[in-house]
């Protein structure tokens, strides 16, 4: 094979790469969009929230909702899921490992949500509305 | 049009409502806090140091919160807690920081679990019955935690409950962070409520120490919705709604203390 057709085949391997990887839908916003594998284990469900307590007032109010929204938690446990909403430094030395683990997790920014369920899951910036982390939460339901 | 709250099932109180004495079998104990040893904030609890949220954006916070079924009283509902019952002992002033871990937990996701305010206050006071205020009931939380009910009945004034087992349990239920609040500032009351942290309240008119759960939009002003630690006998279901400024029956507290992370268990 000639230098050329080399470099051909390089740059055709490349391309068929970006595309496959630019076709890939985001579940939400946040820079860590990968679903697999689960940021946490757990079997069922499991979601965790982080956030600052003291910087709550700094967070848009849509966004503020989700972290104190009733019904995303309802939503949540009415799929037989588990929800925690902790403060990024909360004493969680009596919870359960999974929880810890998911505390432990690097965060890019806050707030930030956790997801897994079985062997997917999803661990990024918290989306601004209700809606929009139900539907993120839908996904792995 | 100007938004107001539901407030249809509640007791609001307006001055001259209420008798200034204690209706008989209920108790207070508020003692009003010694402010040369425990200065606000330099004491134990550190000061309010947010952005106070601008009264411009409250009607509109206190709408959508009714809207999204944010409020705490929306969590208690949802979790059916209820109101504390300091049952005739003067541990008014342990009750309502109590108060605001429960809630607090329900709030984080964390299992509802009844705490005991007598596994703080009494200790505190070398089992008597008498009376404190809201930051010596935090400083125990703090450093010692409270026991669940199930192991320390939510009034027991008794040295044995105090042992090894209860020691253990009460490291579950600390708190982590807390602010003191600006004594009578009734913004910072109200910026905690907006973001949904539980404040313990004392009026020095009333001898009493409540908590504030909830901000409330009234015509031409705003109020704050209570739950008093009287059982559900007492006003609406146990809570009633204070309005803004100062003196009896009215919303700006003489000490406040807002617990806002417990640990998670």
């Amino acid at each position: 094979m000639s230098v050329k057709s080399l470099t051909n085949f390089a740059v055709i391997v490349l391309l068929v790469f970006v595309l496959l990887r630019g076709g890939d839908p985001s579940p939400g916003p946040g820079p860590v969009p990968d679903v697999d594998p689960a940021p946490f284990p757990s079997d069922g469900l499991a979601v965790l929230i982080v956030y600052e307590s003291a910087d709550k007032g700094t967070y848009p109010p849509s966004q503020l909702n989700v972290i104190d929204s009733t019904t995303l938690r309802k939503f949540v446990k009415d799929a037989g899921g588990e929800i925690r909403l902790f403060d990024k430094d909360i004493d969680a030395q009596y919870e359960a490992e999974k929880w810890r683990e998911a505390l432990a997790k690097p965060r890019d920014s806050l707030p930030w949500i956790l997801i897994s369920h079985g062997g997917k899951g999803y661990s990024g910036a918290l989306p601004e509305t209700v809606d929009a982390t139900k539907e993120l939460i839908q996904k792995y339901k | 049009m100007t938004f107001i709250s539901d407030t249809s099932r509640d007791l609001i109180l307006d001055p001259g409502e209420l008798a200034p004495e204690i209706p008989q079998g209920l108790s207070t104990g508020y003692e009003e806090r010694d402010w040369s040893a425990a200065p606000y904030g330099a004491g134990y609890a550190a000061p309010f140091d947010i952005q106070v949220i601008p009264r411009a954006e409250w009607r509109d916070r206190i709408k959508d919160m009714e809207a999204e079924k944010s409020r705490l009283t929306d969590f208690c509902d949802m979790e059916g807690l209820t109101v504390l019952d300091q049952n005739g002992t003067n541990y008014c002033w342990a009750n309502g920081p109590t108060h605001c871990v429960e809630i607090l937990r329900v709030y984080q996701g964390l299992p509802m679990v009844r705490l005991s305010p007598a596994s703080i206050a009494a200790p505190i006071k070398n089992y008597r019955n008498v009376g404190g205020w809201g930051e010596q009931a935090l400083k125990y939380i703090v450093d010692h935690g409270l026991c669940p009910q199930s192991m320390w009945p939510a009034n027991a004034i008794d040295r044995s409950l105090d042992n090894t087992t209860s020691r253990e349990a009460r490291q579950k239920f600390q708190v982590s962070e807390w602010w003191d609040l600006d004594p009578g500032n009734f913004d910072h009351l109200m910026t905690c409520l907006l973001l949904k942290i539980p404040v313990a309240v004392a009026y020095n008119w009333w001898r009493h120490l409540v908590m504030a759960l909830d901000p409330v939009a009234l015509d031409g002003g705003f109020g704050i919705r209570i739950h008093n630690s009287w059982g559900t006998r007492w006003g609406a279901n146990g809570t009633a709604v204070f309005r803004e400024g100062y003196g009896r029956n009215r919303a700006n507290p003489d000490e406040m203390i807002a617990p806002r992370v417990t640990t998670a268990s």
